[in-house]
């Protein structure tokens, strides 16, 4: 379990705080969606999970570790794996494997073990028979599945996305989104990061930050049905939910689970 | 005046070796004024078609005009960079001078313009992509927001007043607003000054509500080329190589297994809204 | 992407490709020293003879060869011409007045361009079969002895791990910005040496730039995955050295040998 208490975090030259007493709790299992617009600290967010930063007031703490405690990071770093917006700026070596294996390494992990770890983590995203290509030859969204291998090979119990999908083509995407979704399945939990809402329709959660504060949280149809309070954090929803309000605005009797084309037409068309 | 693309192919060499051709025998032409969409998934050959239309690349065979310039005419080529504006994936990349003003006039500056006339079409590109010169010319491009950095990097190009302007994924990895201020930009560009628009992109969505015609590339060649109505009425041919759809078409593609006969052609939020005011008032 | 070949791996299951990367940096360095030992001409066949049976071993293909020479082509026919002037000799075979062409002269600077090429040809022997991590993890260990002298072996090699990794990747970015400025009407073709100079500025800047934002941003996903320096690391791949290793400088000290021994006999 992760607990964000009373977090406020405020970078250095910067004239307000990019996150102001911000509480959260994430279960074990969860999937959760953090969104906000560019500069509304969910970014900021995750990266306290795992103690890249560290609250200025207020703790955070992994299953009981507080990230503060500079002895606790290592393991809370293995608990908690991470993945970047930038799929080409955390592949550290040249070869795919390689760079799976770069985790265990550092946890200084018997060789054995780690080849069998690798081996496990390239299966766990598709990856197995891309081993030993080049990283620079692959594609957006097979370096992030690399990144997320890698991450998967340190055995964490909670998959962080920052924002992982933000520069992936449609299909790079899909293929990510499939594959965390996957790992779901299986009982990781996930937080991911994200501006695309229509990534987070299959949540269990979605939070909403705004200039550094939480001004939404709840499951996908209940936030759905706050178009207002996403239109004010500069959010854009999924388009199907967009026709949807017009639709009901129109006086079409819809109801707040229609999040998709599929369940949408499936209440609209006996309407019609 | 248009730009004229005819039996146009091109293959990249790798190692002395000549590869599968990347550009396959395009013809067609790119009406002035007209807003062209460019779609097809990752390797079929749009960024290096864009390179083609400002001579960064040219063909084997098969030639692209400009306003009848040819962009293989080492000649010729300067004035077709002054033509064809070029934003590419993540512009803000390729920002490198000390204040925002002297990034915005190193294209005008290239062109050999007076100090008198880079300073207007500065201030002009900046006043279009929102960025106050007052405010921001002495700034360091370097300490802006991210999609300030963007809108600067924009207004590079337009400063050039160019005539034609591609651009590769000009609102990748931008949040919503960025989003909607780049499409307004480009809104405004083409209806106050005419300026041609081609812009590739991911977002089928943005295709639908913005393009006046839509190129499909696939392995290199032109799959289809029409009006944004006709070119997603085909989703499942587009769905069979790969490509999405506009969310409006995959409602309309749901609403059609349930045996409602919404036309296939519907491809944006207010053609579906109008078709089902039609339906209310004549049910 | 434009070719490079030098520093670039060629993957592969032979038997050279297979050897500890210690034993190879050992080989290279004993074939470095017998191009270096060699003082006439024809006494490189040694040497020659090494690297072709280093190729054919390592079923890298001639191309790969030939194209790591290409890069330096041009100090190839400057250090051939320079010594053509520099080198005195009797035997004269044109007579210009100023300055005489002597078989003496074209022998040395074929002897030095062979050698010159014979040395860029290994070290490309070595980075073509040798992957760039287990180059890196065999100097590492070569390099470990020295660690009692707080020498930094493994931070050296992880700079040079992600030096490599990094390399392709600022290539394409470097296209990508001349492009882009290329697009702005940026001119690098014309004008002379200075002007040229100064018109790279609009690709280095922001190559620097990114350059920086890469190693914050690879520095962060490094630390999340739990790298905290050299100690207490393990590594999946570990150097083993083995039969073919030994029989491998075995060959390489035969040919050693032999060159030596040809030298004393044939002085």
């Amino acid at each position: 379990m992760i607990r964000f208490d009373n977090i406020t975090y405020q970078y250095e030259n910067a004239l307000s705080p990019a996150l102001a007493d911000v509480s959260l709790e994430i279960q074990d299992g969860e999937f959760i969606a953090i969104v906000g617009h560019n500069g509304s600290g969910k970014s900021t967010l995750a990266k306290h999970i795992n103690g890249l930063l560290l609250p200025s007031k207020g703790s955070v703490t992994v299953n009981g570790m507080d990230t503060k405690v500079e002895d606790n990071l290592l393991k809370i770093r293995q608990i908690v794996g991470m993945a970047f917006q930038n799929p080409d700026n955390q592949l550290v070596t040249t070869i795919v494997e390689e760079d799976v294996a770069f985790g265990p390494e550092n946890l200084g992990v018997t060789p054995s073990e780690i080849r069998q770890r690798v081996d496990e983590a390239l299966h766990a995203v598709g990856m197995t028979d891309y081993a030993e290509f080049a990283v620079h030859h692959l594609s957006g969204g097979q370096k992030q599945r690399i990144a997320i291998a890698g991450i998967l090979a340190l055995k964490p119990q909670v998959l962080v996305l920052d924002e992982a999908s933000a520069m992936l083509d449609p299909s790079g995407r899909a293929e990510l989104l499939s594959t965390v979704k996957q790992l779901h399945d299986q009982g990781m939990t996930v937080l991911m990061v994200t501006q695309y809402m229509d990534e987070t329709v299959d949540c269990d959660r979605i939070v909403v930050m705004k200039g550094g504060k939480i001004v939404l949280t709840g499951t996908p149809s209940e936030v759905f049905q706050h178009t207002d309070i996403l239109l004010q954090s500069n959010l854009v929803p999924p388009e199907a939910v967009a026709v949807r309000d017009s639709l009901k605005a129109m006086g079409y009797p819809l109801s707040d689970r229609a999040l998709n084309a599929e369940q949408l037409s499936e209440e609209l068309c006996p309407l019609l | 005046m248009s730009i004229i693309v005819s039996h146009l192919t091109f293959a990249y060499t790798q190692g002395g070796k000549r590869l599968e051709p990347t550009l396959k025998d395009l013809t067609f032409t790119i009406e002035e004024g007209s807003f062209l969409g460019i779609i097809g998934h990752t390797g079929c050959g749009k960024s290096t078609f864009a390179k083609h239309l400002n001579g960064l690349l040219f063909g084997e065979k098969g030639a692209v005009t400009v306003d009848g310039h040819d962009v293989s005419q080492k000649s010729e080529r300067k004035k077709v960079r002054e033509l064809v504006g070029m934003v590419f994936q993540y512009p803000e990349y390729q920002l490198f001078a000390e204040t925002v003003f002297d990034d915005v006039a190193f294209g005008p500056r290239n062109m050999k313009l007076e100090p008198e006339e880079v300073k207007t079409r500065v201030t002009e590109a900046m006043q279009l992509v929102g960025l106050d010169p007052e405010r921001f010319s002495s700034r360091s491009p370097f300490d802006l927001s991210g999609g300030e950095r963007r809108r600067a990097a924009i207004a590079g190009v337009l400063a050039m007043r160019p005539k034609y302007l591609v651009l590769d994924e000009p609102m990748a990895g931008l949040d919503p607003i960025g989003r909607r201020e780049i499409l307004t930009l480009l809104e405004k560009l083409r209806s106050e000054s005419g300026c041609t628009i081609i812009m590739i992109s991911h977002s089928m969505d943005d295709i639908a509500n913005h393009a006046t015609k839509v190129l499909v590339l696939e392995q290199g060649s032109a799959f289809l080329l029409d009006t944004p109505q006709e070119v997603f009425s085909h989703a499942d041919e587009l769905q069979q190589i790969g490509l999405s759809v506009p969310s409006i078409t995959k409602l309309c593609i749901e609403m059609n297994r349930r045996g409602i006969d919404i036309p296939r052609t519907i491809c944006t939020e207010q053609a579906f809204m109008d078709w089902i005011r039609e339906v209310k008032r004549n049910a | 992407m434009r070719d490079i070949t030098l520093g670039q791996f060629v993957a592969g299951n032979s038997v050279i490709h297979k050897l500890d990367p210690r034993t190879k940096i050992a080989m290279m360095i004993l074939y470095i020293a017998m191009t270096f030992l060699v003082k006439r001409i024809y006494f490189m066949a040694i040497p020659f003879a090494y690297l072709v049976l280093e190729l054919i071993l390592s079923g890298i293909s001639l191309r790969y060869i030939v194209n790591s020479l290409k890069p330096i082509r041009i100090l190839l026919i400057f250090m051939f011409i320079l010594n053509l002037f520099f080198t005195s000799g009797e035997n004269v075979w044109l007579d210009l007045g100023f300055w005489k062409l002597t078989g003496e002269a074209v022998l040395q600077s074929c002897f030095i361009s062979i050698r010159i090429i014979l040395l860029v040809a290994g070290a490309s022997m070595l980075t073509l079969t040798t992957s760039p991590i287990a180059l890196t993890d065999g100097i590492e260990k070569l390099l470990a002895p020295l660690k009692i002298f707080r020498f930094p072996a493994h931070e050296l090699a992880m700079m040079m791990t992600i030096a490599l990794r990094f390399v392709p990747t600022l290539m394409d970015e470097s296209d990508k910005i001349r492009n882009a400025q290329m697009s702005r009407g940026a001119d690098f073709e014309s004008g002379n040496i200075f002007k040229r100079v100064k018109s790279m500025i609009p690709i280095l800047i922001p190559l620097f730039v990114s350059s920086f934002r890469k190693a914050d941003e690879l520095a962060i996903a490094m630390e999340s995955r739990c790298y905290h320096g050299g100690e207490g690391r393990t590594r999946m791949k570990q150097l083993k050295f083995r039969k073919e290793d030994l029989f491998a400088i075995l060959i390489t000290l035969l040919f050693m040998a032999s060159l030596i021994v040809l030298l004393i006999v044939l002085k």
